[in-house]
């Protein structure tokens, strides 16, 4: 199956043949989880088992997608990335409530994901600070979104972003320059915030 | 920062992030920030931050990553030698280090490969197909995989021999032993292409005799398994085939079909058989090798061959071997086996049907076997002959066809398997899969209904049989969770239809005996839960006659044992006495314990030690003999305790677990021990709830958090505890109603709940 085979199926699905998402996934499932599984590679033992349920989400979040916008597979896995950093704030942000006494939503990929605590922290700032990122450098908060959050290699981002290696990997550099020196500032900005602690 | 600031710096930042040493960088961020000292500050500030130590994935590969030292690890093997590299890659010797096998394998690590994403994907499917391949002359595949900087590796039982080439130099086998030897290896040939695998690598390195002059071929569908990682489907790469043995087709790039394995063939042949090589394409371009090998006539065989064969039969083997090297597919032998039939022709002094063109020859080779025949045998064989050319002339047209067919019917082939056995058993077992799996095996089945109008050989129709089954569970049967058991039983049907015929044809194929055993008892299953009382009879009583036999057959064979278990299990459902059931249980628990101590820690096996003692439970608490019940009920929370512990996300083992705190539930509660049976009761309805929370559409589930509430419902009432048994009860009932549950198990649910509210 080559891609431009998976671009026919993503514009089918795009045009609101439902049908084309049961197509698209055992073509992308490895793909995806091989991302999830890189991503999550240094987070616990049971990392197989929260790929698949990243996974898994991801494919759920992308069947509830109302007429989504996008032309070729280089878009899908765009959005899939999207949805994989969502989901990972999500649950994050989930973590975090429970330590306030909320409830838990999602008990499969709360539980598969439950071995990585002290990245949620991480998650969160690099998040916030992609946000940041993304309205003055869009582009350059891709390419992040694409390595950081869904675990592209550059090469793989440079593919997926229509630009060389190099660029990539320069964007790339460029962009944890950034995200860098702002992810200290906030920590030094809370640590000023919290005297007591 | 704004964005037309940061357009700036971080133009600047690029550039000086490409410049390593600290003076040049210097000099280029002072003139590019002249004049600017904030600009100049901005930059220096985000340089500082560039994180150190970089991650290896951003570094280029070392230059020789698939080199590895003894000692070194993949996966769960050791390397501990270099047996030997070529261009490709590197061969070590290795051994599992994790102590499950003793022997020794190969690995071959392929260097200048980097998989990633739908590379590796395909790697894998090929990688099912071929570790499928089960020969004695073929090297199994025992193992592949992705190290982890993405070069495909591949574990092969390890063969100690010499290439074909070199034993017959050493060895000195007369022709009629060369070429049975050869004979072998065609028919290994043939083997691999019945399995629809094409080798694509033939040479006599690829061919190896070992120490009892057995052939072993190597790498049997490896270069397709590599090639399946390159996008352009077709390499035109020399390092990963020999041209010297390749056919014209392959050297032009095109589409490979079996036929560029007899061209192959005929070249090893050539070698065996004159101690030489038809021609030497190593050191010519791509286009001059396509041109030789196109258009010019290798030299004749005669000039090399040896001493021993008589000018006569020179020819003949001359005339297979060019058949065998025909420069079009058309031209060679229509299957390995083919050309293992004219060698046999040739060996037995029957005329070669690489000469069937010419009735002349047929004729004399006729007489020179029989040369006493008379003259009207002479004129019969003639006729006949002209008959079989005929045939033989059809015969080729079907061939190419057949060829056509057999491409396409590898690829449905191959896609259908990996949606159903790779994809599934990844999801088989999480929450929240059921409708996923669904659409997946939906789809596998249109194209199983295609090729099963087009199976023939008994493999691949074992494989269809399977196919089916598993589809059958997955569309009602494993927990029933779909709640589609016609269709369920309709695949079942299917797969029982194709064992049967299976077994007509070879009685006693034990691994058929098993399948039909199991699909039978699946179908027993479904019909029982869904009310088909009189089917259900018709498939246990099938069930139970092969399982006997079976069992009687291959009584230490534990596939036998786990079959009459299950009949005994199955039997209990049948009587009516608590006394019978008890025993039937027992009988079958005894077999599971038995099969759990063979293989400890497996998880099927702790499943049905559990499934068992549960019934066995409640079996003997009606009898009222409460020790023995708790005794059983607290193994069967044990064993699924331990099955949760080890893997706490599936749904099944957790639906499991709540079950068993059920048994041991009632059997406190009904011994008077309330609170603890009330604490139990709450506990399992609390992993139902759960349970169904993942997979609101999962009947199997719904059905259970309903019985589980009534449960805990009657065990408070028991307790006194009216006003907290009624909100449970109505929450059942609103979700018997809203579902409209029609099962016979959720009609007597919702049976008791009313008495039981009405009774208050």
């Amino acid at each position: 199956m080559t891609d431009k085979d998976i671009t026919a199926i993503v514009q089918r699905w795009a045009a609101g043949d439902a049908s084309a998402l049961d197509q698209l996934m055992p073509l992308v499932y490895n793909d995806l989880r091989r991302l999830a599984h890189s991503r999550l590679r240094n987070e616990g033992s049971n990392c197989t088992l929260q790929a698949t349920a990243l996974v898994h989400e991801v494919f759920l979040r992308l069947a509830g997608q109302r007429e989504p916008d996008m032309q070729n597979r280089g878009q899908f896995f765009h959005l899939a990335a999207a949805l994989m950093r969502r989901i990972l704030i999500d649950h994050a942000k989930r973590r975090k409530a429970l330590k306030r006494g909320g409830g838990m939503e999602n008990l499969e990929l709360d539980e598969a994901l439950a071995s990585t605590p002290e990245k949620l922290e991480e998650w969160l700032a690099v998040d916030e600070a992609l946000e940041r990122f993304a309205a003055i450098d869009p582009f350059r908060a891709r390419v992040v979104e694409l390595r950081y959050f869904a675990g592209f290699s550059v090469d793989e981002v440079a593919e997926l972003m229509g630009i060389s290696a190099t660029t990539a990997r320069r964007d790339w550099a460029v962009a944890r320059c950034w995200l860098q020196r702002r992810l200290e500032d906030s920590r030094r900005g809370s640590a000023n915030l919290e005297p007591g602690q | 920062m704004d964005p037309q600031t940061w357009n700036l710096v971080s133009e600047i930042l690029a550039e000086a992030l490409e410049v390593e040493i600290p003076d040049e960088r210097e000099s280029l961020l002072s003139s590019r920030c002249a004049g600017n000292p904030a600009l100049r500050a901005e930059v220096d500030a985000l340089l500082a931050s560039y994180p150190r130590g970089e991650s290896l994935e951003d570094t280029a590969l070392a230059a020789s990553p698939w080199l590895l030292s003894a000692g070194a690890m993949l996966g769960p093997y050791r390397i501990t030698s270099q047996i030997g590299s070529g261009g490709m890659g590197v061969v070590y010797r290795a051994e599992r280090a994790d102590g499950q096998f003793e022997r020794s394998v190969a690995i071959k690590v392929i260097g200048e490969i980097l998989m990633s994403g739908d590379a590796v994907r395909r790697f894998r499917a090929e990688r099912t197909i071929l570790a499928s391949l089960r020969h004695p002359n073929i090297t199994e595949l025992l193992d592949a995989g992705v190290t982890s900087t993405g070069m495909p590796y591949l574990v092969m039982e390890l063969v100690e021999g010499a290439p074909i080439t070199e034993y017959r130099e050493t060895h000195h086998p007369n022709l009629r032993q060369l070429l049975a030897l050869f004979r072998e290896v065609c028919l290994a040939v043939q083997y691999a292409h019945q399995h629809l695998v094409i080798h694509r690598d033939l040479k006599p390195s690829n061919i190896l005799v070992n120490s009892e002059g057995v052939p072993k071929l190597l790498d049997f569908g490896v270069a397709r398994l590599l090639d399946s990682s390159s996008d352009a489907g077709v390499t035109k790469d020399f390092r990963r085939f020999t041209p010297n043995f390749a056919s014209p087709e392959q050297l032009r790039g095109e589409t490979l079909s079996t036929s560029s394995d007899i061209y192959s063939l005929g070249v090893v042949l050539y070698c065996l058989l004159s101690g030489g090589r038809p021609y030497d394409l190593t050191e010519y371009s791509f286009a001059d090798a396509i041109r030789y090998v196109s258009e010019e006539e290798s030299p004749p065989l005669r000039c090399k061959a040896r001493p021993e064969v008589a000018a006569e039969l020179e020819d003949d083997l001359e005339l297979i071997v060019r058949k065998a090297m025909a420069r079009t597919p058309s031209g060679r032998y229509a299957s390995a086996r083919e050309l293992a039939a004219d060698l046999d022709n040739f060996l037995n002094g029957r005329p070669v049907t690489a000469h069937a063109e010419s009735k002349g020859y047929l004729v004399r080779k006729f007489v020179t076997r029989n040369a006493h025949a008379s003259a009207a045998v002479l004129c019969a064989a003639v006729l006949l002959v002209a008959g079989i050319a005929a045939v033989l002339h059809q015969n080729h047209i079907a061939n190419i066809e057949r060829q056509k067919a057999e491409q396409r019917f590898e690829q449905v082939r191959r896609l259908a398997n990996s949606i159903l056995f790779e994809f599934q058993q990844d999801l088989a077992n999480l929450a929240g899969a059921t409708e996923i799996r669904r659409k997946m095996i939906a789809r596998a089945t249109t194209h199983l209904e295609a090729l099963s109008r087009q199976a023939s050989d008994i493999t691949f129709r074992r494989e269809l049989a399977a196919a089916y089954s598993r589809l059958g569970d997955v569309q009602g049967g494993e927990n029933w969770s779909l709640g589609d058991r016609k269709g369920a039983m309709a695949s079942l049907e299917k797969s029982r239809g194709i064992l049967n015929g299976i077994l007509a044809e070879q009685p006693w194929d034990k691994a058929a005996a098993l399948s039909l055993a199991a699909v039978t008892g699946r179908m027993a299953t479904i019909a029982h839960f869904g009310g088909w009382t009189e089917e259900a009879t018709r498939w246990n009583a099938e069930r139970e006659r092969v399982v006997l036999e079976l069992y009687k057959r291959f009584p230490d064979d534990e596939g036998s044992m786990e079959s009459m278990a299950n009949v005994w299990f199955m039997r209990a459902n049948g009587r009516q006495k608590l006394e019978d059931q008890a025993a039937c249980l027992q009988n079958a628990l005894d077999l599971f314990e038995r099969l759990l101590r063979s293989r400890p820690g497996v998880r099927a096996r702790m499943h049905d030690v559990a499934v068992t003692s549960k019934a066995l439970a409640a079996a003997v608490l009606g009898l009222r003999d409460y020790s023995r019940a708790r005794a059983h009920a607290e193994r069967a929370v044990d064993l699924d305790r331990m099955v949760i512990e080890r893997d706490p996300l599936d749904a099944r083992a957790r639906l499991d677990y709540a079950y068993s705190l059920s048994t041991l539930a009632s059997i406190e509660s009904d011994t008077g021990n309330l609170p603890r049976g009330r604490d139990l009761f709450r506990q399992s309805v609390e992993i139902r709830r759960a349970l169904w929370t993942t997979e609101p559409r999962n009947a199997r589930i719904r059905i259970a958090y309903v019985s589980g509430l009534f449960q805990l419902a009657d065990c408070l009432k028991r307790a006194n505890l009216k006003a907290e048994a009624r909100p449970l009860l109505m929450e059942a009932l609103a979700i018997l109603q809203e579902h409209k549950m029609r099962e016979p198990q959720a009609r007597r649910l919702h049976q008791e709940i009313r008495e039981m509210l009405a009774a208050r």
